[in-house]
């Protein structure tokens, strides 16, 4: 065994015993940005959350699961298109990788979020908790906006 | 030298060659001439032409539960986009584009309207289509019914939509068209505007379809 498999192992074996320990960082690892969620009309009950969620630390973090006290349940889903169809993946964890930022944006990554316990208009706002592997949560406002078609094709970051 | 090319032994190889040269260029401009009346055509993204496929009558629900089908669509130019309300990322998007460009284009194209396609309609009732489309804009159709109205819709068009009903009741996602098609006022699709979609691309791609089709009759 090479020095490199001998690291990741013991790595691996510290992570396993110590899931969140010193090892990890308590919080500051995962960050957010631009969390919104698209306003819908009134009788739809199913809406798409949108985020950047970036890792700053040095290794893979994956997101575990999202919830709120404002929906009945949100999925991490995944608009694809093939061919001329287009169907929703739904993401049974999401791995944000080292250094990196995940975009979750119209058309691609999206948080699906179920039943809303009030009709959400532009303006409000709706909780969100994310957990983590690292045993990190975290918990975010996100903003209903209505976006016009411009402000989803560019992207804001 | 050049009085061996004179020669007839070089004359007849030389006019030859020169007549061959002569054919091949000929052929080369008439290529080039078909080739750029063909680029008139495919320039134009997105354009069924020459063959546009012809609607025949169907007959499905608007969203005031009115009957709708082929008279509706005649005289005018109509923009279709299948999904279901349900749909909270790529329905609400391109409606919210559909919109955008629709705003932009209806001052000066009259005739246009542009109709939002439940493929889900035991779920999007005619009071929830109603609230749907007219919440992106108030001109909007929403048309619906059941599977079987739907269908004899979806099949002319050519877009095959499904219902992931084995593991959930309830939640159900649908799988469907991306597409927008574009119908003429003779009630033939002219059209299909692919994703992603873009305001100025759908303002451009309508108006190049529309001045072409209007080209040709």
């Amino acid at each position: 065994m090479n020095k490199v498999n001998l690291f990741l192992l013991t790595t691996f074996i510290f992570q396993t015993l110590f899931p969140s320990s010193a090892l990890s960082n308590e919080s500051g690892e995962v960050s957010f940005s631009d969390a919104w969620i698209n306003e819908a009309p009134a009788t739809v009950s199913v809406l798409a959350g949108y985020a950047n969620i970036h890792n700053a630390s040095d290794k893979s973090i994956t997101l575990l699961t999202v919830s709120s006290p404002n929906f009945s349940k949100i999925e991490i889903h995944r608009s694809v298109l093939n061919g001329d169809m287009v169907s929703m993946e739904k993401q049974e964890t999401l791995a944000i990788p080292a250094k990196n930022t995940i975009k979750l944006s119209p058309g691609d990554l999206h948080l699906m979020l179920f039943d809303p316990d009030k009709p959400l208009r532009a303006g409000d706002t709706a909780t969100l908790n994310f957990s983590f592997s690292d045993g990190n949560n975290q918990t975010i406002e996100a903003r209903v906006e209505r976006r016009s078609s411009e402000d989803h094709s560019h992207h804001h970051h | 030298m050049l009085k061996e090319l004179s020669s007839s032994k070089f004359l007849i190889p030389a006019m030859a060659i020169l007549a061959i040269l002569a054919t091949s260029a000929g052929f080369y401009i008439s290529l080039k001439q078909a080739q750029q009346s063909q680029q008139a055509v495919s320039t134009v993204e997105g354009l069924f032409w020459p063959n546009p496929k012809q609607i025949n009558a169907y007959s499905v629900l608007d969203q005031d539960g009115k009957d709708f089908g082929l008279n509706q669509m005649k005289g005018k130019w109509s923009f279709i986009f299948f999904g279901y309300s349900h749909c909270p990322d790529v329905c609400p998007v391109t409606m919210s584009v559909m919109a955008d460009s629709y705003k932009a284009l209806v001052g000066e194209n009259k005739d246009l309207q542009v109709i939002f396609a439940s493929v889900d309609p035991e779920r999007d009732t005619p009071e929830k289509l109603s609230e749907y489309v007219h919440y992106f804009n108030p001109d909007f159709i929403g048309l619906g019914g059941n599977n079987e109205m739907i269908n004899s819709l979806t099949g002319q068009i050519g877009v095959a939509y499904y219902l992931n009903k084995e593991n959930q009741t309830e939640d159900y996602l649908v799988d469907h068209s991306a597409s927008i098609f574009l119908i003429d006022p003779l009630g033939r699709m002219v059209g299909k505007l692919s994703p992603p979609h873009e305001k100025n691309k759908i303002i451009q791609q309508f108006t190049q379809i529309k001045n072409f089709i209007n080209e040709q009759s």
